[in-house]
């Protein structure tokens, strides 16, 4: 149950054009620079083409023909006085190149992250956390490989496999039709390859994913594993995994020990033929010596783009696979639209209207029935329920988290659906049942680095709050670190500050929801002042659980099974409670 | 290299698989040797007159077998040196995990199940890798390049070998600096992509709060922050590696300008033949592949060696058994009730005591509950109580027996424990509630779950008791994953029953059945079970009350209300509030 989510699920993917064109969109305001890169890219690629060319002529011409000497020192020098701009080149396309992968990526990301920020909270329900997190980074990361690693070097193999055969049929065509014939041969030990290794490498993938969900369920675990001595138990059971996964790991290996090792053969068979052949025809007179050597080393280097095209292909399929779910995310519908300066909010007074709402997270399951609920501004309402009575889905209609399925809210008068929605949240603050504080100073946490304060500003505000004499016990008081590395603060502490961010964004609208956390006296008597602080002046709304906060307010609600109801004997019911 | 003497064991047991790897890897390297001379010989041949086709015919025919070698050794220490890589793996995962189950929950509380799977994977890879594909870098990098300039010095020209080789120290100084700033700019893109991710994780995290308070557009500025220095350490990665390939080439194209001017003089002169000359250009070629090898093996090594030390690191943890001579059988005083005697208690690192001397006991034989606000320490007494954690003062003591004279497993085996949150695992219902008690028959079983009142729900799952449960399986509610775990607490009749909240999720009714079923079990099962319900509280024989890790009173429900415990009476008061509220 406590799923720790190592699977991916592991198709085999074709490439879907329109998957590819919205790739290729990223890429589009960088095609200057990628264009530069591939030329660059193919400039560097004629050098190395050009090398087996220049000692061709060296033998032919100089050492095996007339040439004079100094005229070879001379060739020698600019040849590498040009390979030496050429490597500055190299230098630039490398950096140009990646620099440019990290750009789009970086494009990506921040696209991703964007959209995650506009996704309804309902998404956010179905859907773990930590697979959106992967999307962000490691998913994001994969497709960089794509653009750079992929996408540039499977075009400089093209070119190199293209130039080469190129320059031999132009060195001499019978020699290089015969060696050609290689081709096909090799291509059937890839497909043979590919055929074999595929299987096998999603085998070690899918036990790979076993083997991890098996071993973060055991660490979450722990304790019930200790308690009941099941140590020796699950190391067999994890062991048993561990096998099969090493199987897989091994079978995987095997397939490529024989792949590297064949294809290798089958260049030294290339190269075996090409001495016969191209032997004979140096007897023969029809090939100078220099030609076919200058075709051993076009063949040594026609190999290597080759053995690096299947592993290409790993790394475009995941590549595909990241971005399937890349798009998929961002293919997600946002929240409702905002409409910028629509219905413009000013100063709002606070006057709230419910009118026949009803709502359901999934259909028909009704949360809420029916609910009808005015509240004048500046008014204190309390509601009370059993849990999973609609409380909190009824505030979190109010400001925009979810939309109800009929009938209509209002603010002033405004249907809330039809106001900014940022606006209309930053006019409706709210206290959530668990607190949420960012790794980062108090007073990030309470300004959330959205409001610039004073150094007296702040001393106001948390005065007033009365959070001001807990923060100055801290060892560096407002600058103090809270949060996963920093200070562990105690639930009292934690609920003023998010009571202080409260007086700090001065909403027209509090909302609180309570924790159902019990509390010993003195946190509370502490905590009623600061609530007291932050419903004053405001239009509030207080889904409450313990009696002292019910007795702040100025009506009490009742909801029961998405049903409202006016609480009206209090009294009556607190005496019931004597023990 | 101090940091592989953990696997010295493991070197020895496979040290045959290595040495023999090494040797078919140093016979590739060998008859790759072979090949540049031979295609030197051939060349010579072919420009000869008068011709010998014989010799010819020979000479390819020699080539020919020496790439059927090269390929056969090649597959071979393949298999052998990566395979003896991933047997490593397998190996060093298992006593990973085996060591890991035995450390104690304090070692958890300090760190994170994210960091140890990242132990569990990524460390593991790096050191399978230091010691897999490294050695085969390390090996061609040294051998390939001693043999290939010893060949170019004994089978072609000694001076034109010294002049070519010139650029070679060069090389390999400005490789060695390369390298080091390398890996610190590439540990530099690691941490900023850590960075990220924890920004992303946060957001997430916080993604009610930054919705409410509309601070959307903060939160992605910060975002673009964090990714942009993301990408800046990338950017300043690749000012070096870009070095990197660059680098390599020149200095061969140096070496090549050499050959080329002076070599082909000393053709020209006579010196040496056309043959010599062409196979010098082999060896020239072969010297590439070591020189980017030097390249990677360094920084293979040193990830694999910080992945190693942070793997040794774990392996010093301590494991749980105390010290003491620990006594191996059941005493004659299990009759006898649990006593807390003086117990201070601090968790590592905290700030204040969770428990302070604090003593109550636990009478043999009877329901106590124990009760109080969130962190007044109602879990940290079962934690004691199952040896999680010892404490710093005072003892636990059973009758007379100070707790850990007993042995861990012993006293372990005696209780049957329910942890807070229920934790189910992802197997068959049967599998989760016959944990402890793998050889349990369906009878057994099955009276469990009907004492935990939960055998007609399971019966009513497609699959029944062979349901599994988990990503692929059904889904259980909160109140069904506790009955679960409380059957498994209960499977084997334990005489101790140690409960942590086993009914917030469960409704009146059933939690009435199943405390009837528990009393039934008599007067050799001692239960401890702490609750905030008052339901369940008026129900125990006994009600320990803490506050902030002291005693604040004990007594029945009916004794504490008579003495009127200001604590109790509140905690009552609020919670017969919530309880109403739940009414129907």
């Amino acid at each position: 149950m406590h799923g720790h989510h190592y699977f991916h699920d592991e198709k085999p993917l074709k490439p879907d054009p329109r998957l590819l064109r919205r790739m290729f969109a990223y890429a589009r305001p960088y095609r200057g620079a990628l264009l530069l890169a591939l030329i660059l890219t193919m400039l560097v690629a004629s050098l190395q083409l050009a090398q087996p060319y220049i000692l061709k002529i060296v033998i032919d011409d100089y050492i095996l023909g007339p040439g004079e000497l100094s005229e070879l020192t001379r060739l020698a020098i600019t040849f590498f006085i040009v390979y030496s701009v050429g490597l500055a080149l190299y230098y630039l396309q490398f950096n140009l190149l990646m620099r440019t992968g990290q750009r789009i990526i970086n494009d990506i990301r921040r696209d991703v992250f964007a959209h995650l920020q506009e996704l309804p909270l309902s998404y956010m329900d179905h859907n773990p956390a930590g697979r959106m997190i992967t999307r962000v980074t490691n998913d994001a990361e994969t497709l960089s490989e794509m653009y750079t690693g992929f996408l540039v070097d499977l075009f400089r193999d093209l070119f190199i496999l293209t130039g080469i055969i190129v320059v031999m049929l132009q060195l001499h065509t019978p020699l290089a039709l015969l060696t050609f014939t290689f081709i096909p041969l090799v291509c059937v030990a890839i497909i043979i390859y590919r055929r074999k290794a595929q299987p096998a490498f999603r085998e070690l993938r899918r036990q790979l994913a076993r083997l991890n969900t098996f071993a973060a369920e055991n660490i979450a675990g722990i304790r019930v594993i200790q308690a009941f001595l099941q140590e020796n138990n699950r190391f067999n059971r994890f062991a048993g995994i561990n096998e099969e996964h090493f199987q897989a790991n091994l079978l995987e290996l095997k397939i490529f020990a024989v792949f590297r090792p064949a294809m290798d053969l089958l260049r030294s068979l290339a190269l075996a033929m090409l001495l016969w052949f191209g032997g004979a025809s140096v007897l023969a007179g029809a090939i100078p010596f220099g030609v076919l050597f200058a075709f051993i080393n076009y063949v040594e280097q026609f190999f290597r783009p080759l053995n690096d095209i299947s592993e290409r292909f790993s790394i475009f399929q995941s590549a595909l696979a990241s971005a399937e779910r890349i798009f998929q995310l961002l293919d997600e519908p946002k929240e409702g639209e905002t409409v910028p300066g629509k219905k413009p909010l000013h100063k709002i007074r606070g006057d709230i209207d419910f009118e026949r709402v009803w709502f359901a997270y999934e259909d028909e399951e009704w949360v809420l029935q029916d609910v009808s609920l005015q509240i004048k501004a500046g008014e204190k309402v309390a509601i009370a329920g059993p849990t999973g009575a609609g409380k909190t889905s009824l505030v979190n209609l109010l400001n925009r988290f979810y939309t109800a399925n009929r009938g209509s809210i209002r603010l002033d008068g405004l249907e809330i659906g039809e106001l900014d929605r940022q606006e209309l949240r930053r006019q409706v603050g709210i206290v959530q049942q668990d607190i949420f504080l960012f790794n980062a100073t108090v007073r990030e946490n309470i300004t959330l680095n959205a409001v610039n304060l004073s150094k007296d500003e702040l001393e106001a505000v948390t005065r007033s709050a009365g959070s001001y004499s807990f923060i100055q016990e801290l060892p560096q008081k407002l600058d103090t670190p809270v949060g996963e590395r920093g200070f562990t603060l105690s639930t009292g502490q934690r609920q003023l500050l998010a009571l202080t961010r409260i007086l700090v964004f001065n909403p027209a609208v509090f909302i609180l929801d309570e924790a159902t956390a019990h509390l010993d006296a003195h946190t509370e008597e502490m905590l009623q002042q600061s609530m007291a602080r932050a419903m004053h002046g405001r239009t509030s709304i207080i889904i409450a659980h313990r009696l002292s906060t019910l007795k702040m307010a100025d009506r009490i609600l009742f909801l029961r099974q998405g049903k409202l109801t006016q609480l009206d004997n209090f009294e009556h019911l607190l005496e019931e409670l004597q023990l | 290299m101090r940091e592989y003497l953990t696997l010295l064991d493991f070197f020895r047991r496979h040290r045959w698989r290595y040495i023999l790897g090494v040797m078919w890897l140093l016979a590739v390297d060998f008859l790759q040797m072979l090949i540049p001379r031979l295609l030197g010989f051939f060349t010579d041949q072919l420009l000869a007159t008068p011709v010998n086709i014989g010799q010819l015919r020979h000479t390819l025919l020699l080539i020919l077998a020496i790439a059927v070698g090269i390929a056969f050794f090649r597959y071979l220490w393949r298999l052998y040196i990566m395979g003896a890589a991933r047997i490593l793996e397998k190996y060093l995962r298992d006593r990973l995990f085996k060591h890991l189950q035995q450390l104690p929950p304090s070692f958890y509380l300090r760190n994170k199940t994210g960091e140890l799977m990242a132990h569990l994977t990524n460390d593991i890879n790096a050191v399978r890798n230091s010691l897999g594909l490294s050695i085969v870098l390390l090996v061609d990098a040294v051998f390939l390049t001693a043999m290939a300039v010893f060949f170019m010095f004994t089978t072609v020209d000694y001076r034109l070998a010294l002049l070519a080789l010139i650029p070679l120290p060069f090389l390999a100084v400005s490789f060695q600096q390369l390298s080091q700033s390398l890996y610190h700019r590439f540990l530099g893109v690691q941490e900023s992509f850590g960075a990220l991710t924890e920004t992303a994780q946060e957001n997430l995290n916080a993604l009610r709060l930054v919705k409410a308070f509309a601070l959307e557009d903060v939160e992605k500025n910060r975002f673009a922050r964090t990714a942009a220095a993301y990408m800046e350490s990338n950017f300043r990665l690749y000012k070096i590696w870009g070095f990197y390939n660059p680098l390599i080439l020149f200095f061969g194209i140096i070496s090549f300008i050499i050959v080329v001017i002076f070599g082909g003089r000393l053709v020209i002169e006579g010196e040496i033949s056309i043959g010599d000359f062409v196979a010098f250009n082999g060896y020239l070629t072969l010297l590439a592949w070591p020189m980017m090898a030097a390249g990677w093996v360094i920084n293979f090594a040193q990830r694999g060696r910080a992945s190693m030390e942070r793997i040794n690191s774990l392996l010093r943890e301590e494991t749980g058994e105390p010290a003491k001579e620990p006594c191996q059988t059941w005493p004659a005083s299990t009759k006898d009730d649990l006593h807390f005697s003086n117990i201070t208690f601090r968790y590592d690192g905290a700030r204040i005591d969770s428990l302070s001397e604090l003593s109550f006991t636990i009478p043999r034989g009877q329901i106590t509950a124990i009760t109080g606000q969130i962190g007044s320490g109602k879990t940290t007494v079962f934690y004691l109580l199952l040896r999680f954690f010892t404490p710093q003062q005072g003892e636990i003591l059973l009758g007379n027996l100070p707790l850990d004279h007993l042995s861990l497993n012993l006293w372990r085996s005696k209780l049957g424990y329910l942890p807070q949150d229920g934790f189910i695992f992802a197997d068959s219902i049967a599998a989760n509630i016959s944990f402890a008690h793998t050889e349990a028959s369906q009878y057994e079983i099955e009276e469990a779950a009907s004492l935990a009142a939960i055998h007609k729900e399971i019966m009513a799952l497609p699959g029944g008791y062979e349901a599994q449960v988990g990503e692929r399986g059904v889904t259980l509610s909160g109140g069904q994953q506790q009955r679960i775990s409380l059957a498994r607490a209960l499977l084997g009749r334990p005489p101790f029953l140690l409960l942590d909240d086993p009914f917030s999720a469960v409704d009146v009714p059933t939690e009435e059945r199943i405390i009837a079923n528990m009393r039934s079990l008599g007067k050799d099962t001692t239960i401890l079970i702490s609750s905030h319900r008052v339901q369940t509280l008026k129900r125990a024989d006994k009600i320990i009350v803490l506050d902030k890790g002291r005693l604040a009173a004990a007594g029945s429900h009916d004794e504490l209300l008579q003495r009127g415990e200001e604590s109790y009476v509140r905690l009552c008061r609020q919670q017969l509030w919530q309880e109403k509220l739940e009414e129907d």
